[in-house]
């Protein structure tokens, strides 16, 4: 095969790539709560709403409410509001469970696992509520901090307790109409 | 002025019936109610029927969720061990059926027999018990002591995924510590497991 075919290819599969319709994210690896803090710094540094969910892919309950996070990632995606799933499974799921689910389910939003078994240390910093019960979620928003510590019945649901921490109740309306459109 | 004694009096009627609406939860220090729950057996659970007890490990848990899985063994070691030394395990499934139809009544009582469980294994039918305990999830443990005061609240040890590799065997610490006559320490720990799922009313 000449070279020059080989860099046509190359172009073509990376044209494809950009262009797939839905692109599993890459799942991060967090060995410390220190590193799931320094992921999600950047996003509160510049004012954006951060909706973390907590799960496994054992929680069944955690796994059926995953599609109303990937939905409020669509809907919000240009509204400042990023969404971090973090998966709380065991390292020795990384392989086996974790990235297939990922890509089987072809999630959209920021994917975590956090394998930090110091759960005394890092769980109260998440929420002083939080006793270690899954699924749990957070939004955060500078200072501003809620939980919710059970499934979320719908997306309405989910949609009713993040709503209120949008950078703006005209953005909020806005993204909105922008949906009802849909 | 007698108005006001009269609203004041009122004020205070309707803050105790707010109180008494949402009870508080156990906190470690808060002595425990007895309960009566159907076990496994067919015979009803309560604390009572320990008379010789000095104290009890509560365990909220259940079939279905694979965290009290993992534990199970554990749980059924931790009783072998600490109930001739006068510490039994009571095992209370707080789940709705309706829900996960894997914790009803009839399922608990196979996994008893097919597990040999050597401890009470009640049902929180009413939901009542886990909910004045405050347990939100499966496993969790509260230790009583002789009476019937908790003393630590949370998990068994911090290695849910291998027993063996456990760095602190918490439960085991706390009642090691109530046998020596001290305070558990810690007597409060945080740990991953599965939301008990209740009715909403």
């Amino acid at each position: 095969m000449f070279p020059s075919r080989k860099i046509g290819l190359l172009i073509l599969a990376c044209f494809l790539c950009r262009w797939a319709p839905v692109q599993a994210q890459k799942v991060v690896l967090c060995d410390s709560f220190s590193q799931l803090e320094k992921h999600i710094q950047p996003y509160l540094d510049a004012q954006h709403t951060v909706v973390i969910n907590f799960w496994a892919t054992w929680c069944s309950p955690c796994v059926e409410e995953l599609p109303y996070f990937e939905e409020l990632h669509r809907q919000y995606g240009d509204e400042k509001v990023e969404v971090v799933l973090v998966s709380l499974d065991f390292k020795s799921y990384h392989e086996k469970r974790v990235i297939p689910f990922v890509r089987d389910n072809k999630v959209s939003a920021d994917v975590l696992h956090l394998t930090d078994m110091e759960t005394n240390e890092w769980m109260p910093k998440v929420h002083p509520s939080w006793d270690g019960a899954l699924p749990f979620t957070v939004v955060v928003r500078g200072d501003r901090r809620e939980a919710f510590a059970e499934k979320f019945k719908d997306f309405a649901e989910l949609d009713t307790f993040v709503r209120p921490f949008l950078v703006s109740s005209q953005s909020a309306s806005s993204a909105h109409n922008g949906s009802a459109k849909k | 002025m007698k108005n006001t004694t009269c609203k004041l009096f009122l004020l205070a009627l309707i803050f105790l019936f707010v109180r008494a609406g949402h009870p508080a939860t156990y906190i470690v220090g808060d002595r425990v109610e007895d309960f009566n729950l159907p076990g496994v057996d067919n015979k009803k659970v309560t604390l009572d029927n320990y008379p010789n007890a000095r104290g009890f490990f509560v365990i909220f848990t259940c079939n279905h969720c694979p965290y009290a899985q993992l534990y199970e063994q554990r749980i059924i070691d931790l009783h072998n061990k600490y109930a001739p030394k006068g510490f039994p395990v009571i095992a209370i499934n707080p789940n709705d059926p309706d829900i996960v139809p894997e914790d009803s009544f009839e399922e608990m009582q196979k996994r008893a027999k097919s597990k040999r469980y050597p401890f009470a294994y009640a049902f929180d039918n009413e939901q009542t018990v886990f909910r004045l305990f405050g347990a939100n999830r499966t496993p969790h443990v509260f230790l009583l002591d002789q009476d019937r005061i908790v003393r630590y609240i949370g998990a068994i040890d911090d290695n849910p995924e291998m027993a063996s590799a456990a760095k602190n065997k918490y439960a085991e610490q706390a009642v090691e510590a109530l046998m020596r006559g001290e305070r558990p320490n810690p007597d409060f720990t945080r740990a991953v497991g599965c939301q008990i799922k209740y009715r909403k009313n």
